[in-house]
């Protein structure tokens, strides 16, 4: 019922699989970081495309991040049902200027050809990106972008991590976060309230 | 049998305890499957970097800056202002007073080389200070001219929602987290201002129940018991306090009456004038380019600062003469607990704590050496520079060690006093005058704890929840509580003029809370199931589940009376709404916030 999922994966899976794994710019990663700490890493998307995750995809945005994992069967499928309603209720301004992203916890696990099922699962349109990448670097994202704790044993817990909601706006060097879970209507209203005037 | 969250966290805790040890390599590490997680144990400094955010502040030199001390706010009733706009205010409470607040961008000096743009309301970085009389009702009209929310760049939203923390207020003027006030230019052409009212009497001006007759104010009614006396207002903006705040919304208010005169000459003749002096405590991280703020907007935990600021300044220094000083304290967040203690020559110098909770307390606390202060405590404490001599140096510092996120306190730490970094005020005694001021040994007694007026006994619980703070299971929704149906049967409703227990519960596991309750002082009555003797009781508005003691369950006595103004209710549903929140204002922005309404 209430699983609860570790770091340490599904148990048995070798890390050593995914080395070296479908990431060609993977080596060049750990480029400097941007403003407020965003690591510029590189990550892909459910459709196998890399993106250098600041300059590509927050630089100038409104921008709307979770974290989140493909096997995760308590809080995640809630959250992007939740996530759906807003990505319908800003129909005209998504992929315009307002983009969402789905970032997995379980990078190793949650590869480009699983998020796309994923998303096609959910009925998600342009502007809303499912992001993996190598593992590490997926892991600097996750702090720099504060879905951590200094707790260790309550950070080693991938539910601890699917309830934030973050929300910002790059032009501004605005962020705040709300509640994944929360209403549609009230995360429409955070959003747009930093967003440019439509 | 274990449920599966138990089971959890004790493979984290396994792990971890093997990982610890340096049982395994990493190559083992690899092997057994560990992924992503357990990378970091083996950088535990760059996570810790990583979430205290950034570099540190530029290097300062201490008490170069002296300690300024805010003004009074401007008096100014030339608004445009509605009694009926307010509950109680044609009918029993009329406007005497109105002040004026423009809040708005400006630069300020916090030392040298570090100058930065704050907001203030008013004038000055940390607000001026608003004086108020019991039985003078005022106005404060607070204007906002920020720059508009799409021309300000950084963190702060300059969508605001002053909060007069803690008085006995009507609920339209609370400044609760809803319905904040824009800037000039906004995109809805709302109007750029609002007046709040406040009525200056005592709690139970509506009801004699359970006053006895020498308590009661023979002018306005209420209880002189109820009497509150060193406030501050802060902003409230859901989901923006921490950084708003932070940025400088914060200003310190004192509450006079006949007793308390502000007039060292009449009444408990406590230390006044130019010798009641505020002290907003605060922490703050500077770029180390700019010099200018920073702030961590992905912290959800905490956020600590590597400067001590007073009054906006870092470590200032006051001179003082040798005689008796009020010091009304306050701890304006976001995250920072202190223990304070005044220090000469490697010794802790006795003083006396006068209120606690920004409330006069029933007798004084005298020749204390040490006082905590959580978030947005206010305590009011006297010290005689009488004993020093001429050219003394006394330090007001701090000994509490916080955990590296801002969560609570770390326990098992202990920091030095006379380390430079613990350091906030240096007091530099020169000269005498005349002290007529004295120190009371008793203010009022605490208005009575009767458990036969308890018509209910309501629960919050405290907690985790998925990487965010809940309340009762739920997380903070600013809008939910405006629509009709909720107004109308609102989930905790609190009988108008009535007694409960609030029975507090934090299952969060070692993460400290203070935990603020708008409109109602509290008399905490159990800790952890334990009685508090009558003695050891005193009023508050902020209860601290956690921190060294461990208190993990408390419960609280409360009256809610007076409002709703049964007159208004015809006017408006909604105006009885109050919060209960978290005062870690990270917490409160991170879903650490519920609504309770006081209803007919
Ligand atoms: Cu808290």
């Amino acid at each position: 019922m209430n699983r609860r999922t570790l770091f340490t994966g599904g148990g048995g899976v070798i890390a050593g699989t995914v080395a070296g794994s479908a990431l060609p710019g993977a080596q060049a990663a750990a480029g400097a970081s941007k403003p407020y700490g965003i690591p510029d890493i590189a990550v892909v998307d459910q459709d196998g495309r890399e993106y250098r995750f600041y300059d590509e995809l927050i630089r100038d945005r409104v921008v709307l991040i979770n974290f989140f994992f493909q096997s995760c069967g308590d809080t995640c499928p809630l959250v992007t049902e939740n996530l759906r309603v807003v990505q319908d209720a800003l129909a005209e301004r998504m992929d315009r200027d307002i983009f969402m992203y789905s970032i997995t916890l379980q990078p190793h696990f949650d590869r480009p050809h699983i998020l796309k099922d994923y998303a096609e699962l959910w009925e998600v349109k342009p502007g809303w990106k499912f992001l993996t990448g190598e593992p590490d670097e997926i892991e600097r994202l996750r702090r720099a972008l504060g879905f951590a704790s200094l707790d260790p044993e309550y950070d080693l817990q991938l539910d601890n991590h699917t309830g934030i909601l973050r929300y910002g706006n790059d032009r501004l060097g605005r962020w705040a976060a709300t509640a994944s879970l929360g209403r549609p209507a009230w995360i429409i209203k955070a959003v747009t309230s930093i967003a440019d005037v439509a | 049998m274990l449920t599966t969250t138990e089971r959890a966290a004790r493979r984290a805790r396994e792990l971890l305890r093997e990982i610890q040890a340096e049982k395994f390599s990493r190559r083992d590490l690899a092997r057994l499957g560990l992924i992503a997680g357990s990378a970091f144990y083996f950088r535990g400094a760059s996570l810790r970097q990583a979430l205290a955010a950034s570099s540190a502040s530029p290097r300062t030199t201490p008490f170069t800056e002296r300690l300024p001390i805010p003004e009074p706010a401007e008096e100014d009733s030339s608004y445009p202002y509605n009694e009926a706009d307010h509950q109680y205010c044609s009918s029993r409470f009329p406007m005497k007073k109105m002040y004026h607040l423009r809040v708005r961008e400006r630069k300020h000096r916090f030392t040298k080389d570090l100058r930065s743009p704050v907001w203030s309301y008013g004038d000055n970085f940390g607000g001026p200070i608003i004086d108020a009389r019991y039985g003078e009702p005022f106005c404060l009209h607070i204007e906002n001219d920020l720059p508009s929310a799409d021309k300000h760049k950084g963190f702060g939203h300059p969508e605001i929602a002053p909060h007069l923390h803690n008085f006995h207020t009507a609920s339209e003027s609370d400044g609760g987290p809803w319905n904040w006030i824009p800037p000039k230019k906004n995109p809805s052409g709302k109007p750029n201002f609002r007046n709040h009212h406040y009525c200056m009497a005592r709690a139970g001006f509506t009801t004699t129940k359970g006053i006895p007759a020498k308590w009661v104010d023979p002018v306005n009614g209420g209880d002189l018991r109820e009497t509150l006396t060193t406030l501050f207002l802060h902003d409230h903006r859901p989901e923006f306090t921490a950084s708003n705040v932070y940025k400088g919304l914060v200003c310190m208010v004192r509450m006079f009456d006949d007793d308390d005169t502000g007039d060292e000459t009449t009444g408990w003749q406590l230390p006044s004038g130019e010798y009641d002096v505020p002290l907003i405590l605060a922490d703050k991280k500077f770029d180390p380019d700019s010099g200018e703020l920073v702030f961590n907007q992905f912290a959800n935990d905490g956020y600590l600062g590597d400067k001590l600021t007073v009054n906006g300044k870092v470590q200032p220094f006051m001179p003082v003469k040798r005689r008796k000083y009020r010091f009304r304290i306050l701890n304006g967040g976001p995250s920072r607990f202190y223990r304070l203690v005044l220090r000469k020559d490697g010794a802790n110098q006795p003083f006396h704590q006068i209120s606690e909770s920004g409330n006069l307390l029933p007798r004084t606390r005298k020749n204390i050496t040490s006082l905590e202060l959580w978030v947005a405590e206010r305590a009011d404490i006297i010290i005689d520079f009488k004993k020093f001599k001429n050219g003394d140096r006394v330090y007001l510092s701090s000994n509490l060690v916080m955990m590296e996120d801002g969560r609570g306190i770390d326990r098992g730490k202990s920091t030095h006093p006379d380390s430079t970094s613990n350091q906030l005020l240096e007091f530099r005694v020169q000269g005498v005058v005349e002290d007529p001021s004295r120190v009371p040994n008793a203010f009022r007694p605490l208005p009575s704890v009767n458990l036969n007026e308890v018509v209910k006994v309501r629960e919050w619980d405290f907690g985790r929840k998925n990487g965010m703070w809940h309340i009762n299971g739920k997380l903070w929704d600013p809008d939910i509580d405006h629509a009709p149906e909720f107004l109308l049967n609102p989930p905790d409703k609190v009988r108008r003029n009535s007694a409960e227990i609030w029975r507090f519960r934090s299952t969060s596991g070692g993460w400290d809370h203070p935990i603020h309750v708008h409109f109602e002082e509290g008399i905490i009555i159990s800790e952890n199931g334990r009685q508090i003797a009558p003695e050891n009781r005193y009023r508050t508005d902020i209860y601290r589940m956690g921190g060294t003691r461990r208190i993990d369950e408390m419960e609280v006595f409360m009256r809610f009376r007076d409002f709703p103004d049964p007159d208004y209710a015809n006017k408006s549903s909604d105006n009885g709404r109050y919060v209960i929140h978290c005062h870690n204002t990270l917490h409160e922005d991170h879903g650490m916030m519920a609504t309770w309404n006081i209803v007919p």
